[in-house]
């Protein structure tokens, strides 16, 4: 390995390592590591910050900021909240009818908006409910595990779910309709074969004594506070057919016709903001998401830097050499990126890992090396509760709450309360996205799937 | 040295057997968003129809002392007192001429009712309260007619059609009532000429065994209207 290729590797792992360490100067720490890659870069005459910045897919960006406004804007129409709060009612306050309906809801929720919005929307009434019903330790951690790991599940079903997806469809890799026809089946049998392994086996709700008073008391306060709230239609209309716009033009627009998903999204999403432009410009001013935005810029700029130091090709062509059939180099290129997710976290294993993956292309369907790929990177953000963002944010959402479980202690969930969950998840998902990806493989020729 | 079991969290013996584990919790939540005596009316309907009156003296033991009002509904509740539709028109009749009101003090069923009976009102709602809250659902529960101000927006609202209306408790005979915290805060000289009327609605208007923790004492005298709900 060369000097430049040890200097720029070294720097975005120090980066990594120094933003997990200091998540409070998480974005200097990115920054900064981004401008000292490219100045490196730059003085070894590896490659210029010109090229670096040129290199940016601005596509996958553009996606990532519309996308996310989309969905403060279906936010804005208290959608999501009323379907928690009917979910919750639905479930009148039985620990394993809620465990399933909230953890389906929210896997359809994150498929239509990112994670982090989709836990901000979700988790609020779920919380309450914690509260209300006088739910267990056990419960109550396998309870948001679960929602967790939806969540992933989820963003990773459609390619507008999540960011490894939204990179996908951005970059060209795959078509908005293959990925979903393809993904969606996976990662909802990943999800079923949760659930059902999680009631049956693990039973988390067998420690809590059946309380008809407890369901009662909280389906009737959960109907007092949502008593009045409405979908405002007035927002949500608008926002709902321009969706359905964008994913019929990413589904008929051919690629080639120049009319990329970017711009489709770009397009989409700005005409959704006018149709309420108080709060559409609103919105633009006040909630674009800065911090993933320069989070990933930073990372793309990073990886390319090690890109051009032909690091990345030089993996790529030890995966193609690797004395396995084919089929087997793609379950262990799938198993390193749940590995790699795992630890690094999705942003910079999926930048990193979309450098080697058309080493594999080359011998197999792109469908299957991609959506492979994708369930990979989901397995990955499952296992540790710190691998992907949402991990966090539910642990500070839950922390600020100040749930008090049954036995009278405040209820924890940190890392250690989650792994057992993430390690379960790790493996079904992982399971899932193998055995997707060899069928699709294996089914390429019969079915024509590039 | 073992922590002593928190009231409502299902500890071995005594009163908690009848109460359901986190009831404490439970109503904290409920109490946060629905008024201490709208949720307290809740929590006693579906008591006493899973427990009879034997689960209402419970709810009092277990909760009584942390939650004077709602202790004091459950007193009236077992007295053979039911909750019904608030008492509106003496309220409405000093509202008369009155365009914008600031209401101090959340109680939903009440607030609910109130913004129906007058459409044409412009509500704003001190958004404080000393137990949590999720003041965004609150205001959505308001179908847009009710806005969240702070302390100094209310002042926003004066003029010589707006009034202040407080919720308050107790009994009332002795010259003093129960008023939310955020009253205290606002109250002063500078109030009583910025705005047409002061008018205290009183939720529960009983004497209260426990002092009413979560609210405070005030006189009488510093309303310009009583009127009970």
């Amino acid at each position: 390995m060369s000097g430049a290729q040890l200097l720029l590797i070294g720097i975005l792992l120090a980066a990594l390592v120094c933003q997990a360490a200091l998540p409070q100067a998480r974005l200097l720490i990115i920054t900064l590591a981004a401008a000292v890659a490219g100045a490196c870069a730059t003085g070894l005459g590896v490659t210029s910050t010109r090229e670096l910045l040129a290199e940016v897919p601005w596509g996958v960006l553009v996606m990532l900021v519309g996308l996310g406004l989309l969905a403060e804007m279906l936010a804005a129409s208290r959608l999501f909240g009323v379907l928690a709060a009917q979910a919750a009612r639905f479930g009148e306050g039985n620990p394993r009818l809620l465990l399933a309906g909230l953890s389906a809801g929210m896997f359809l929720v994150s498929g239509l908006v990112n994670n982090l919005t989709a836990l901000v929307l979700v988790l609020p009434p779920v919380l309450v409910l914690l509260q209300l019903m006088g739910a267990d330790r056990r419960y109550a951690v396998w309870l948001l595990g679960c929602l967790l790991v939806a969540c992933n599940l989820g963003g990773a079903a459609t390619p507008i779910g999540d960011f490894p997806a939204i990179l996908l469809l951005g970059n060209g890799s795959l078509d908005f309709g293959n990925y979903l026809v393809h993904a969606l089946p996976a990662a909802g049998l990943a999800m079923i074969a949760l659930l059902l392994v999680v009631d049956v086996a693990v039973r988390p709700a067998r420690g809590m004594a059946d309380d008809g008073l407890s369901r009662r008391l909280s389906t009737a306060v959960m109907g007092g506070l949502y008593r009045r709230v409405r979908i405002d239609t007035r927002i949500l209309v608008p926002a709902a057919i321009m969706l359905l716009a964008m994913v019929a033009a990413w589904t008929s627009i051919p690629q080639s016709s120049g009319v990329t998903p970017d711009l489709v999204c770009w397009l989409g999403v700005i005409v959704a903001l006018l149709s309420r432009a108080r709060l559409g410009e609103r919105l633009v001013r006040t909630r674009v998401d800065v911090e993933a935005t320069l989070f990933l810029l930073s990372l793309f700029i990073m990886v390319g830097a090690v890109r051009h130091t032909g690091i990345f090709a030089d993996i790529s062509l030890w995966l193609t050499g690797l004395e396995l059939a084919g089929p087997a180099k793609l379950a262990v290129f799938i198993t390193v990126a749940a590995l790699l997710t795992g630890v690094f976290s999705a942003g910079p294993s999926m930048a990193a890992l979309l450098e080697v993956a058309p080493a594999l292309t080359a011998t197999m369907p792109r469908t299957a090396v991609y959506v492979g790929l994708a369930m990979g990177v989901c397995a990955g953000s499952s296992l540790f509760l710190t691998a992907a963002t949402s991990g966090p944010l539910a642990q500070a959402m839950t922390e600020r709450a100040g749930i008090v479980t049954a036995d009278g202690r405040p209820l924890r969930f940190g890392f250690a309360e989650f792994l057992p969950i993430g390690l379960l998840a790790f493996v079904l998902i992982l399971g899932a996205g193998i055995a997707a990806a060899l069928f699709i493989s294996s089914t390429a020729a019969q079915t024509g799937v590039p | 040295m073992s922590s002593p079991t928190p009231p409502g969290s299902g500890g071995p013996s005594g009163p908690c057997d009848a109460a359901p584990p986190g009831l404490l919790q439970a109503f904290r939540t409920a109490a946060g968003e629905l008024g201490h005596a709208g949720a307290a009316e809740i929590f006693v309907r579906e008591i006493a129809e899973e427990r009879g009156d034997a689960g209402v003296t419970a709810f009092r033991d277990v909760l009584g002392r942390d939650f004077p009002v709602a202790d004091a509904l459950a007193g009236r509740w077992l007295a053979g007192w039911r909750p019904g539709p608030p008492a509106l028109a003496p309220l409405l009749r000093h509202l008369q001429g009155i365009h914008r009101l600031a209401v101090v003090g959340l109680e939903a069923r009440h607030l609910d009712a109130l913004v129906d009976a007058r459409p044409d009102l412009e509500v704003a709602l001190l958004a404080w309260n000393a137990l949590p809250a999720d003041w965004e659902r609150i205001i959505a529960n308001c179908g847009g007619r009710v806005q969240a101000v702070d302390l100094d927006g209310i002042f926003g609202w004066a003029g010589p059609h707006s009034a202040v209306l407080c919720l308050v408790y107790g009994d009332p005979a002795a010259g003093t009532v129960y008023a939310p915290p955020a009253w205290l805060r606002l109250n002063g000289p500078d109030m009583r000429p910025q705005f047409r009327s002061l008018i205290a609605w009183n939720i529960l208007p009983v004497a209260f065994t426990v002092y009413p923790r979560w609210f405070h004492e005030v006189q009488v005298d510093d309303f310009t209207a009583l009127e009970d709900a």
